[in-house]
């Protein structure tokens, strides 16, 4: 039978660790080298022990014993004990324990040992090399336990970003977030990792239902950006939300109606997120159109918006200039132009959600309701020479095409300016003397294309946004 | 500019850094030897740690200062030349004969670690099982004898020692070379305990041991 030449063979192998290697079998060494339940190494080292004893008559092997039970303390109090010991203390151990629970064999090995640092040593070898399965074969049981569901922890994130967000977006969006942010609970913690995983996985998936080529590098690269086990842990969430929409299957169906506006929200908080750092139109409009599209917006429209967004934003983050985006900014920025942005219109406009220009429209109403001050602004493209310090420290003139707001809006702009001086990469550079050509200097350093977007005052404005915030 | 700068500490970093790591590993492994052959009385060593794993250590000032002393010419040696091998001998105490030597036998030290292991897991992984196995090379060799006293011999070359000379004299620390009847092991058992090679330590420790013990 096949146990009993498992047996066998354990035994032999047994012998060869102690005897040709001189190695020190510890009982939990045993059992994770061979995959075998604790239970069964220490009977395998039981049966040795004796068979080398008794019909073997090899008697220079050492054994060390694990010995629990109720003994009293100091104090003469009942406590319960356990003592790893050589052979020779064990008779002594046993009588002073009142209650032994437990007693088998601990190690087996040729030498003496001095004291416990081999066992130890052994043990933490081994442990270190089987991290993840060390507890595996161990026989304690707990019929209640049961492993966590994969969308809980990731429900709390959201939840985290959905208080961040609700406390950050403006009022108006409120009403219409209302029933989602409903099983929000209270932690304004806004990470950006999670955001953006999140992001990224609905972008997965979004790529898999629209089969577009670019999207899963776009998340790769965002997923290497997150942490990965919380993107992980979004990916499964998410997943499911997107699965229970399209095919609905079988998986935690009371969640997912809870993550729906979490993600939901997840969404605009990264988007949220991205405003703050990067410096376009983009982002703002992504806050408002996921907030304001939140109950009716398709999936689809969501994904697409989304989409564009990463693509902008993750055009920011790596530096490159993608042709992909290029096509898709121009559209929004013609879309812009011919858009009189008017605060009554906002409500209406995220509706109508059935072309990406309507989308782009409520993005291009987001920024000026956000700011409370300006009600009512003008945007225009405006070609403008820029001065500034690029990656490499060199001065760069350029005439960009940029959006300007007639009237003044020096804490839009600021908003934006500081957001990317913070996410790009030559803050890193640590030049304190460019800060206040920094701001500008983000965007184009990084995208490296003339097409940039971003609604740029003169430089005076931009200096003076430089002092107002930071 | 930061770049070469951080080459060049990088480098004479790591050179420093390979004679530092074995010298600490030899002053654990004398201490290690110490302990287990008995040659101090137990009460006399404390549990310390070392490559994460507890180790025991002798508490006496002077046996601590003479290892000390030991050391840091064994690093002296190591970062000016060659040490072929650095050997902990014990003698029996009226004759003066050699019973055992626990030999670190040595190859070069190579400045190029950071490739494979720039963390030095492997390394400390390989060291924390010289430990073990010498801990455990009791059942390897003859019991312990008693009444035996022990010194350390380092294996090099003229050069390296006269390199390094003066600063030993300086440091009244002087080694002089052994005498050949301290050298010797009549009728030797050689025990091979554990050896390790990586990109940048070759090193294997083995027991010896004579077959006329009391």
């Amino acid at each position: 039978m096949t146990s009993d030449t498992d047996t066998a063979l354990l035994q032999e192998n047994i012998e060869e660790y102690v005897n040709d290697d001189n190695k020190v079998v510890t009982c939990k060494w045993l059992s994770l080298t061979h995959s075998i339940n604790i239970n069964e190494a220490k009977r395998a080292l039981h049966v040795f022990v004796d068979h080398q004893r008794n019909k073997g008559g090899n008697d220079d092997i050492n054994v060390t014993y694990f010995v629990a039970g109720l003994g009293k303390s100091k104090d003469g109090h009942l406590m319960h004990k356990c003592a790893v010991l050589p052979e020779s203390e064990l008779d002594v151990v046993k009588r002073s324990l009142s209650a032994v629970t437990s007693c088998h064999i601990f190690s087996v090995q040729k030498a003496k040992l001095k004291d416990y640092t081999p066992l130890y040593m052994t043990d933490y070898e081994v442990i270190k090399d089987n991290l993840n399965k060390c507890n595996k074969f161990s026989s304690i049981k707990c019929p209640w336990v049961s492993l966590k569901s994969v969308n809980v922890a990731p429900k709390a994130t959201e939840q985290d970003v959905v208080k961040a967000e609700a406390k950050e977006t403006s009022k108006e969006k409120q009403t219409a977030r209302g029933p989602e942010s409903a099983g929000s609970k209270a932690k304004p913690a806004a990470k950006k990792a999670e955001p953006k995983g999140s992001i990224a996985s609905m972008f997965a998936l979004a790529s898999k239902k629209e089969s577009s080529g670019d999207e899963p590098s776009k998340t790769a690269q965002k997923t290497d950006t997150a942490s990965k086990s919380k993107a992980a842990e979004k990916k499964g969430g998410v997943m499911a939300f997107f699965e229970k929409k399209g095919d609905s299957p079988p998986k935690q169906k009371k969640d997912v109606p809870v993550k729906d506006s979490k993600k939901k929200d997840a969404k605009s908080e990264a988007s949220e997120l991205k405003a703050r750092e990067k410096q376009k139109q983009e982002p703002k409009r992504k806050k408002n159109q996921t907030v304001d599209s939140d109950d009716e917006a398709p999936d689809k429209k969501r994904r697409r918006r989304i989409r564009t967004d990463l693509f902008d934003s993750s055009d920011e983050e790596d530096a490159e200039a993608g042709e992909n985006e290029e096509p898709e900014e121009e559209v929004e920025q013609m879309e812009e132009d011919n858009e009189v942005p008017d605060k009554g219109k906002e409500d209406e406009e995220p509706e109508k959600m059935e072309e990406e220009q309507k989308e782009e429209e409520v993005i291009a109403d987001s920024p000026k309701t956000s700011a409370p001050n300006n009600k009512k602004r003008k945007r225009t493209k405006k070609v403008v020479t820029k001065h500034y310090q690029d990656e490499e420290g060199f001065m760069v003139t350029k005439k960009e095409t940029v959006w300007e707001s007639e009237t003044d809006d020096e804490d839009e702009a600021p908003v934006k300016e500081t957001a990317t001086a913070k996410a790009s990469a030559s803050d890193t550079m640590g030049k304190p003397a460019n800060k206040n050509t920094k701001p500008k200097a983000e965007p184009k350093g990084k995208a490296g294309a003339k097409k940039n977007t971003s609604p740029q005052k003169s430089k005076q404005t931009s200096l003076m946004s430089f002092f107002k915030k930071k | 500019m930061s770049l070469t700068k951080d080459f060049l500490t990088w480098f004479i970093f790591s050179a420093s850094m390979g004679v530092d790591i074995l010298s600490e590993f030899v002053e654990v492994c004398i201490h290690c030897v110490l302990y287990s052959r008995g040659l101090y009385p137990q009460g006399v060593f404390e549990k310390r740690i070392k490559y994460n794993v507890p180790v025991q250590m002798c508490l006496h000032p002077d046996v601590c200062a003479y290892i000390t002393n030991v050391v840091d010419s064994v690093k002296m040696l190591l970062s000016e030349g060659h040490v072929d091998k650095i050997s902990v001998v014990i003698l029996e105490e009226d004759s003066v004969t050699p019973v055992e030597r626990f030999v670190i036998e040595l190859g070069s030290l190579k400045p190029n670690w950071t490739e494979k292991d720039p963390h030095l897991f492997q390394t400390e992984q390989a060291l924390r099982g010289f430990l073990l196995k010498l801990s455990v090379t009791d059942a390897l060799l003859h019991p312990a004898s008693k009444d035996v006293t022990w010194t350390v011999h380092v294996h090099t070359k003229d050069s390296t020692l006269s390199a390094v000379d003066e600063q030993l004299v300086q440091k009244e620390f002087p080694w002089v070379e052994a005498e050949e009847k301290q050298q010797q092991l009549k009728n030797s058992r050689l025990v091979p305990i554990k050896s390790y090679s990586s990109d940048w330590l070759n090193m294997q420790l083995y027991a010896e041991e004579t077959d006329e013990k009391s």
